[in-house]
């Protein structure tokens, strides 16, 4: 069987891709899913809203209404406060996984000098 | 105010989201006409083309809430230990007809039969071959109870001169017998059925 290396990785670190984001600033939907599209993290709006509905669901991002005359009335997403434990977290976990994985799959080198 | 173009979009992208929830269906279709809010009709175009066909955006919802797959680790039989066998899916068969119809071709013995082999099989739940072996007999032993019982009672009571005297309504022993017997052959009918039934199929 054919494993999509690239899907199964991008699936597994979204989420906090978006909590890091969204620590920042908050965002609202088409920015959010125009840096992530740019980042190649989602395929298009489509993926996104899923994830923010399990980031709401799980009470790591919370969203309000701004409205404004020069434009549309957006929905911003942001961080809250157990959004910005999970993404502590998560770097804490990322800053081992990520040398350690680099260890486990880095290149031999093999010697090709003798004869 | 939103384009017409924008609306026909927005439209065919709620009926391409049709299969997603109602949570996320509202969530997508709402940010998608936030960003196409207020543009004239060359932005809403490049915005549409920006965005994707409506059913692109749909693909991407369904394929981010697909569950990772994983595959099961199958772990290899031991050196040396016997294989698992697979029960050939007659055995379960022969059984049930055996149970069903056993006792009809061949009274008692073929009923034994069937349930010799139905205890062989992997195809039912012991609970299951424990009801199908003694709910005939169960039924049997209170029909025929009651036989004795009734037979006692048409014997006669002492002392009221009806002694020796057979009443014609109540059945004799003979044909209460003749009714176990009849309704054990029902009973291991319909509990060959029930097996047929729910024969495990792998």
């Amino acid at each position: 069987m054919t494993v999509d290396v690239a899907t199964q990785l991008r699936k597994g670190v979204v989420e906090a891709c978006i909590l890091g984001l969204l620590e920042r600033d908050p965002m609202y939907g088409w920015q959010l899913s125009e840096t992530l599209v740019g980042q190649g993290m989602i395929a298009s709006i489509g993926s996104l809203y899923p994830i923010l509905s399990r980031l709401k669901a799980q009470q790591l991002v919370t969203s309000y209404e701004v409205s404004s005359d020069a434009g549309p009335t957006r929905k911003y997403y942001r961080l809250t406060a157990e959004g910005e434990r999970h993404l502590d977290n998560f770097r804490q976990q990322w800053a081992l996984f990520v040398p350690a994985v680099d260890t486990l799959v880095a290149p031999t080198t093999k010697d090709n000098t003798h004869d | 105010m939103t384009d017409s173009a924008a609306m026909t979009y927005l439209l065919a992208l709620s009926d391409a989201l049709a299969g997603e929830s109602a949570q996320v269906r509202g969530d997508i279709v709402a940010g998608v006409r936030e960003e196409l809010e207020g543009l004239d009709a060359e932005q809403t175009a490049a915005k549409i083309a920006e965005l994707g066909s409506p059913a692109f955006i749909a693909a991407s919802a369904r394929e981010e809430q697909a569950p990772v797959r994983v595959e099961p680790i199958v772990q290899p039989p031991e050196i040396g230990a016997p294989l698992p066998t697979v029960e050939p899916r007659w055995l379960s068969l022969v059984a049930a007809v055996l149970v069903m119809l056993g006792g009809v071709v061949l009274p008692v013995i073929g009923w034994v039969a069937g349930i010799v082999v139905m205890w062989t099989s992997k195809a039912w739940m012991r609970r299951q071959k424990l009801v199908v072996t003694l709910l005939p007999l169960s039924i049997s032993v209170i029909v025929l109870a009651i036989a004795v019982l009734v037979e006692m009672w048409s014997g006669g009571v002492h002392g009221s001169g009806l002694e020796g005297f057979n009443n014609p309504l109540v059945p004799t022993i003979f044909d209460q017998i003749w009714v176990a017997i009849f309704v054990a052959l029902f009973t291991g009918s319909a509990t060959g059925l029930w097996l047929l039934a729910t024969a495990k199929k792998d």
